[in-house]
């Protein structure tokens, strides 16, 4: 039997265009309603999003996301430096990581799965498909939810 | 890439091949061909194996009309013998690389120099034999080794490694380093089997609604520099990140494959 779904997953996006945020936060309110999107604007607020530093030290209003979606551009932490953080910190360390570039080189791709992300998208212009990888994180995020909570949550 | 013949048939210099079996006929029938298909195309064949499956590939290419015995000693087939030509360049449980240099890479360059043949194609089983016996780390390089002799000498390698993909080995980290130093995974069927036995087991473990959420972002994954066909891209997805439910869908995905190919003969 399918396992039985939480509401309420959280998912991380890490992302410093506006534009893409916009769009991004849009996919998931139609397409996965049930995903708490929260989001940080550059690689040091990701860091201290993730570590509860700050104004993100109420994890009631900031909760611990299930999932990051992870730019690698991104001003003063980039993404790759952000991910080979999360993998030295335990509490962080088991947490997936989804890169969404607009980089298709290998050399991105291959430095990002050495580093410990756990799949690699490429970001996407068409609004369908940008909905259908909104509605897949969701789906993603709610089979994660099932297993142990993260740290801090 | 629809079967293994249209990727192995026509090789590209410095392609590096990767099969991974259980059986030795799924092996015979993938070497032997590659072996086939370079000695017709009149390609210098060298082919570093245990003596079983030399036996097998020559076997194989009798049973193609390959004159074998004239191919060797011709100079146009080289067998050689893995764990014996392993041992020559082998020092402290590492390959050495100017060992190496010495045991193969001359061995390649002398029958890349020879006018007659319109080309050089290689297959080895010397990782396997360390990868069996648990030297992870030695297989690892010695992948290194082959993959440096090959961009310097233009020449197709095939590997072979006795693992289920489906099987626990295939995820190991060290494994996916391994898979990462290729350029292409065979395809481990080609009857449509593993498709649908992963597709059935990820439907009865996640939900076929979850299934069918999840399909768009397994198939538009980027992977390393490895080419995949899409069932092969699906488990290193689930791998990567379903850990926690991917023993359970491969374990499923394992018995209904070998259901499936007992029903159709498959290998």
């Amino acid at each position: 039997m399918a396992p039985e779904k939480r509401p309420g997953h959280a998912v991380l996006l890490v992302e410093d265009d506006p534009n893409d945020r916009l769009i991004i936060q849009t996919a998931f309110d139609r397409s996965a309603p049930g995903v708490r999107l929260e989001m940080a604007r550059d690689g040091q607020y990701a860091m201290e999003y993730l570590s509860g530093q700050g104004a993100y030290a109420d994890r009631s209003l900031h909760p611990m996301p299930h999932v990051v979606l992870l730019d690698l551009k991104l001003p003063r932490k980039s993404g790759l430096e952000v991910l080979e953080w999360m993998r030295t910190v335990p509490a962080l360390s088991g947490i997936p990581v989804f890169v969404l570039s607009s980089s298709q080189e290998r050399a991105d791709i291959e430095r990002a799965y050495a580093l410990g992300a756990n799949s690699y998208l490429v970001k996407q212009v068409d609004f369908s498909v940008i909905r259908e990888f909104a509605r897949g994180i969701g789906e993603y995020a709610a089979l994660i939810a099932l297993g142990p909570a993260p740290d801090g949550d | 890439m629809s079967s293994w013949q249209d990727v192995i048939g026509r090789p590209k210099a410095k392609d590096h091949f990767v099969h991974l079996y259980e059986d030795d006929l799924s092996l015979t029938r993938r070497v032997g061909y590659y072996l086939r298909e370079g000695l017709e195309k009149g390609e210098g064949v060298i082919a570093i194996a245990s003596p079983e499956h030399r036996a097998a590939f020559a076997r194989f290419l009798q049973e193609e009309n390959v004159d074998v015995e004239q191919a060797v000693r011709s100079g146009q087939l080289i067998f050689l013998d893995a764990a014996e030509t392993l041992a020559r360049f082998m020092v402290n449980g590492q390959p050495d690389a100017e060992r190496f240099e010495s045991a193969v890479g001359s061995l390649v360059e002398n029958a890349d120099g020879r006018a007659s043949f319109k080309g050089l194609r290689a297959y080895g089983e010397m990782v396997d034999l360390l990868w069996n016996s648990g030297n992870l780390s030695a297989a690892i390089e010695l992948e290194e080794l082959w993959h440096q002799l090959l961009r310097r000498q233009n020449l197709p390698l095939l590997c072979a490694y006795k693992i289920d993909i489906l099987g626990t080995a295939f995820r190991q980290g060290a494994f996916q380093s391994v898979l990462a130093i290729h350029t292409h995974l065979l395809p481990v069927g080609d009857d449509g089997n593993l498709e649908e036995a992963v597709a059935q087991a990820m439907a009865e473990v996640l939900g076929p609604d979850s299934v069918t959420a999840l399909n768009p972002l397994i198939e538009a994954t980027q992977h390393c520099r490895t080419a995949l066909r899409p069932v092969e891209a699906r488990v290193v997805w689930l791998s990567k990140t379903l850990p926690q439910h991917c023993d359970e869908i491969l374990a499923r995905a394992r018995i209904r494959y070998k259901a499936l190919c007992a029903q159709t003969g498959s290998a």
